[in-house]
Formats: structure tokens, C-alpha cells, sequence
């Protein structure tokens, strides 16, 4: 069905994934992206663009808590297609385990 | 996009590597007869829509480099994409509508040729398409384009109320309300956009198609033929207007529907017509569907006797393809218009390389041998072309040895080595840049971006000349062949599954 973000994303939000997406299906959230699983298609394209590993096919083990969260915050993020700068402590947080519990619902800016 | 569930990855192959002499002694790379000209070898580029003509519909700098490019790699035949026979505004698609047009395609035939060093034939496709609009907004779609009737409002049980009445109260019923108040084709163009079909004869423009599109078809054929290129390919495949004529779903009451020889007419007096304006000493054929993949629509059985049909009234080639239909398309997001490659048809037209027990390779090769056996036993020998997934030269050999077809087309392999018939035929099939059939190119395609292949757009981007998208991300064409270049992207050199 589809690639999806994990929680390596999670105040990293590098967006080099956003800008070789063939079709425009990445989200945007405060401290994650999100992909819509229903606009991707699988091309597997932004895989290995992310720095931090932490885009991976819904088809690798445990990972129904992401898709679940993929497909909410698709429906209800703005859209990015266009890449940005991450955040300036972007890189202190590549490492840290267990994000999830940082992670923000709130929407991304859609400057 | 639909694919199957069985989601199984299958690996595209080099296959084994020709020596450069193998690759002279083969079919692959021996010449056939098109009607009254030849090509060099039976490789072949069917027909991509590139995204690169002008919003009016002109060739552009960017469709010159384009195709000069392909020429460069020296296939048999190239097809230029889809392009529109009428003088009607179709985006950035390439139209051969008015006399107009010629001097730019005149441009493009020149640039093939001399791109090529005159080894590569350039034909282009024509096509003909109905109406189809983008999915409104509920708001929308309900305040200006739902034709109010009266059976509306029996359905919202006030037969007196006026239209700006029964819109405000439509638009305030639930989904499943709606459901009921509105007809089937009232509701499908809520949720997907309106759609015609060659079966509104109600429609004055629709019930008059038959009149109308042999004379269409036939100056743009003439138009083809005066800017140069060496034949015309009439676009008789997927969700467009000449295949839904020849569909099973074409119940149309006026001759040109319901039985098989009903929904051939129109598409054998277009024929007629195209052979009438470019003579007959110039080649002329079709790409139809072998088979159209959804519910109640065209079988191969169908599609033999259209076959043979088509090479009885004098087609120099025959060129097939599958699904592709809007049908079974996926509903599209509002604002954005039904795209025909979405749904299960879609996969079977162009599959991706998480596939079935089948896999995306090949899966034309068996149906397109029926239809070449038919054509044959009924005495024609009418060359045949297949396409769909083949990416190494055992695979296309197979083919022509086993006599599935008489020439080998490939797509999406050619657009992510435009040189991989040269590096075969010069021995260098080890440094072909293989696709890996993940439909990136697809996507772009979708969002009617301009096409390219996730392999090379992203190569050199700053080298001198490189044109990019207007994005700027991308660069438009595939880079040079590096001769120096030894070793290939492929990870395998397995045979090829079509021994």
C-alpha cells in the first residue's frame, strides 16, 4: 500500500524526502512529516533520501501505530512539497529514542 | 493506485548480455517491413505523454531535446505521444488540429531523423478524446453544475420548489440521502468529475461523433504526413474515444455500437478515411487494447476479430496494449480530475514491480499472440507489435522467436536508457541503466508534471546545458551515454523468465 514516516522523523524533520516525491503526498506537522498513504505510490523514491532512516515500507514489522498516525495527520496537515531547513537542533535529535512522546499534533507552518 | 494484494516484488534483470555480434544475427536487431517502408531493427518507443508541449498545444524547445534525444539511442520506430486532432484547448498536450501545428512537428520529424543519422523512423500517434472535468466541490457542484429535474424533487418530496431551492436542500442531504436523490451518472460526477461517454447520444456533439471524427482523423493524418513523419499511429487503446467505440460497453443504437461489427464501424471508416488522405503508399496503423480489463467491457476474443478486421481494411502495423480505462479509475481528490491508470486496469496498462504471481513483465505477450496468430491464419501479414514490461534482450528476442509479435516496443525502459538498443546492438548491453518499474515516472505523469526517470533527474544538475524543470530539481532529459562507463546500475544478470 505504502511508505510511511516513523518516529525517527520526530524533531528532526529534515524534508529532503518532500522534494523528489513524485506526487506530492507528504504532510506537514510541528516536529514530523507525515505521508498520505492513499496519494503514495509505493515508488519507493524518498526512501533513502531521509538522513535518519525514518521513512520505511508499511510492509516492515511493527509499524501500525505509524500508519495509523500516517493516515490521520495526512487528512488534516498542510501539504509540503517544497523542502526547508530543519530544525537548528535537528541534529542533536537524530539519535534520541523513544520520540514519541514529543511528538506534536499540532500542524506545520504553511509559509 | 490499485495493485494487486499479493504485493510481491519482482526484480527487473539485465538478462544476458549479447555479444555485439549476437546482437547483429538477431531478430531483435534485424529490419521489417512496415507496409511500404522498413525499419532497421524491430525495436520500438510507443507513444509517452511527456508533459512538455505548450498549454496551446505546440511543440516546444523541451519536446525537440526530448525526442532528439531518444532518436540518439537509434530505435527502429519512435511514436510521439498522443496528440490531439482537434483545434480545441487540451492543456499541455501536443495538437495536430490546424495546418498550424505543422511547421512545429515539422521541426520534430527533422530532429529525429538527424538525431538518429536517419536510422530511426519517427510516426505519431493520433488521438481523440471526450470531455472530462475535474471533481467539484460539494458546494459547487451542487449550486452551478447539477442539472436540477424534476425527479429531484420528487426525491426531496416538493415538487413545487424552484431550482435555487432544491440545490440548498440537496446540498444539505447526508451521503446517503444523496444517494438516492441523485442518478448514478449524477453521482459520479460529484464524486469523480463529469464524464462523458460515446453512449450520451442525447448530446448533439456525441451522437455525431461517427460524422464528424473520419474527417477529423483524416486531415490530421494528412497534416502528419506533410510535417514529415514516416506514419501514423491511430490511438484506438485505453480510455479515449476510438476504444470506447469499440468496447462492449458501447451500446449505442445507431449502427455504431452492440455488436461486434457495430462497434467496429466507426473505427474502420476512420481508417478509411486516414488511408483515403495519405494514400496508400504510406504506413498506417493502430494500438488497441488486447483486452480492457474491467467488468462488462472488451475480451480478447473481442479483440482477435478486431485484429484481423483492422488488418483486412489495409493497416500496415498493429500495435496492442491493456486496460487503462477510467472505469475502475480511483476517485480523484477534489479539484483534481480521474486519472485512468488508478485502478485495476491501470496496473494491468502500465504494472509496477509490486505485482502478482504474474509479475509486470510481459503480461500482453500471451494475449498479443492470439490476436498475431489470428491475423496471420486469416492470411495478413500484418506486423505486430507488443509492449508492456520488456527490459532485456532475451525477453525481446523470446518474442520475436516464439512469434508473440514482430516488433518489441518498450516505454518505461527506454526512458530510463534512451541508448539501451545501441548499447545492445554495440555490444555494451553490461552499462544499460535498467528500470526498476516503481512508476515514479507514472506519478509525475499523474500530476501532469513533466516526465522523467528517477534514475537520471537527478544527475548532473549542474552540468553546462542541462535544462531542468521549472521546479528546478529535476533535469528534463536523460544525460548522454558515458562510453567510458563500464559497469552497469543492474545488480543481476539471471535469464529472464521468457525462455
Amino acid at each position: 500500500m505504502t511508505y510511511i514516516v516513523t518516529e525517527s522523523c520526530i524533531k528532526c524533520k529534515y524534508t529532503d524526502c518532500v522534494e523528489v516525491c513524485p506526487v506530492d503526498c507528504f504532510y506537514e506537522g510541528e516536529n514530523m512529516l507525515v505521508i498520505h498513504p492513499d496519494e503514495c505510490i509505493d515508488c519507493g523514491v524518498c526512501e533513502p533520501e531521509c538522513p535518519v532512516s525514518a521513512i520505511k515500507a508499511d510492509t516492515a514489522p511493527d509499524l501500525e501505530r505509524w500508519l495509523k498516525l500516517n493516515t490521520q495527520y495526512s487528512q488534516v496537515w498542510p501539504n509540503i512539497s517544497t523542502r526547508k531547513l530543519a530544525a537548528a537542533d535537528a541534529k542533536e535529535w537524530e539519535t534520541v529514542q523513544n520520540k514519541i512522546e514529543l511528538f506534536s499534533s499540532r500542524p506545520g507552518d504553511t509559509d | 493506485m490499485w495493485r494487486p494484494p499479493q504485493r510481491i516484488r519482482h526484480q527487473p534483470t539485465l538478462g544476458r548480455i549479447p555479444s555485439k555480434q549476437e546482437a547483429e544475427f538477431s531478430r531483435l536487431f534485424s529490419p521489417i517491413r512496415i507496409g511500404p517502408i522498413s525499419l532497421e531493427q524491430r525495436t520500438w518507443v510507443p507513444a509517452m505523454v511527456p508533459w512538455r508541449a505548450t498549454t496551446d498545444g505546440y511543440v516546444t524547445e523541451e519536446v525537440i531535446e526530448w525526442y532528439g534525444r531518444f532518436a540518439r539511442g537509434r530505435p527502429g520506430a519512435i511514436v510521439i505521444e498522443a496528440t490531439g486532432i482537434r483545434d480545441i484547448p487540451s492543456g499541455p498536450l501536443l495538437r495536430i488540429g490546424h495546418d498550424r501545428f505543422i511547421p512545429g512537428l515539422q521541426r520534430l520529424t527533422e530532429m529525429v531523423h538527424t538525431s538518429s543519422d536517419g536510422h530511426t523512423k519517427v510516426f505519431i500517434q493520433l488521438i481523440d478524446f471526450l470531455t472530462i472535468r475535474r471533481r467539484p466541490q460539494r458546494n459547487q457542484f451542487f449550486q452551478r453544475f447539477l442539472n436540477i429535474t424534476d425527479a429531484h424533487r420528487r426525491a426531496l418530496g416538493d415538487i413545487a420548489i424552484s431550482d435555487a431551492e432544491a440545490r440548498t436542500r440537496l446540498a444539505a442531504l447526508s451521503e446517503s440521502e444523496i444517494e438516492q436523490a441523485l442518478t448514478a451518472r449524477e453521482l459520479e460526477s460529484l464524486r469523480f468529475g463529469y464524464r462523458e461517454r460515446v453512449t450520451d447520444v442525447d448530446l448533439d456533439h456525441i451522437r455525431s461523433l461517427p460524422s464528424i471524427l473520419p474527417g477529423l482523423f483524416a486531415e490530421a493524418a494528412r497534416r502528419a504526413k506533410s510535417a514529415g513523419f514516416d506514419g501514423v499511429e491511430l490511438h484506438y487503446a485505453h480510455a479515449y474515444t476510438m476504444a470506447s467505440f469499440l468496447s462492449r460497453k458501447n451500446t449505442r443504437e445507431d449502427g455504431y455500437g452492440g455488436s461486434t461489427e457495430g462497434r467496429l464501424r466507426l473505427p474502420l471508416e476512420v481508417i478509411t478515411a486516414s488511408r483515403k488522405a495519405v494514400g496508400a503508399d504510406y504506413p498506417l496503423g493502430c494500438r488497441y487494447l488486447a483486452e480492457e480489463c474491467i467488468d462488462g467491457g472488451s475480451t480478447l476474443e473481442d479483440a482477435v476479430q478486431f485484429g484481423v478486421e483492422f488488418a483486412r481494411a489495409g493497416l500496415d502495423f498493429i500495435s496492442t496494449s491493456r486496460g487503462g480505462k477510467f472505469d475502475d479509475a480511483k476517485q480523484p481528490g477534489v479539484g483534481a480530475a480521474a486519472y485512468p491508470y488508478t485502478g485495476p486496469s491501470g496496473y494491468e496498462c502500465m504494472p509496477q514491480f509490486l505485482s502478482d504471481e504474474r509479475g509486470p513483465f510481459g503480461r500482453n505477450v500471451a494475449p498479443t499472440a492470439r490476436i498475431r496468430k489470428a491475423i496471420r491464419d486469416a492470411g495478413f501479414e500484418t506486423p505486430v507489435v507488443c509492449t508492456g514490461g520488456i527490459h532485456n534482450f532475451d525477453m525481446a528476442e523470446n518474442l520475436l522467436k516464439n512469434d508473440a509479435c514482430d516488433i518489441v516496443g518498450s516505454a518505461r525502459q527506454s526512458l530510463a536508457d534512451p541508448d539501451w538498443f545501441l548499447k545492445l546492438a554495440s555490444g555494451a548491453g553490461g552499462t544499460i541503466r535498467l528500470c526498476e518499474f516503481t512508476n515514479y515516472c507514472e506519478g509525475l505523469d499523474q500530476k501532469h508534471k513533466p516526465v522523467t526517470c528517477q534514475l537520471w533527474d537527478h544527475l548532473d544538475l549542474d552540468a553546462p546545458g542541462v535544462r531542468l524543470t521549472p521546479d528546478g530539481r529535476r533535469r528534463m532529459t536523460p544525460p548522454e551515454w558515458n562510453k567510458s562507463e563500464k559497469t552497469s546500475v543492474a545488480k543481476s544478470t539471471e535469464h529472464s523468465a521468457f525462455d
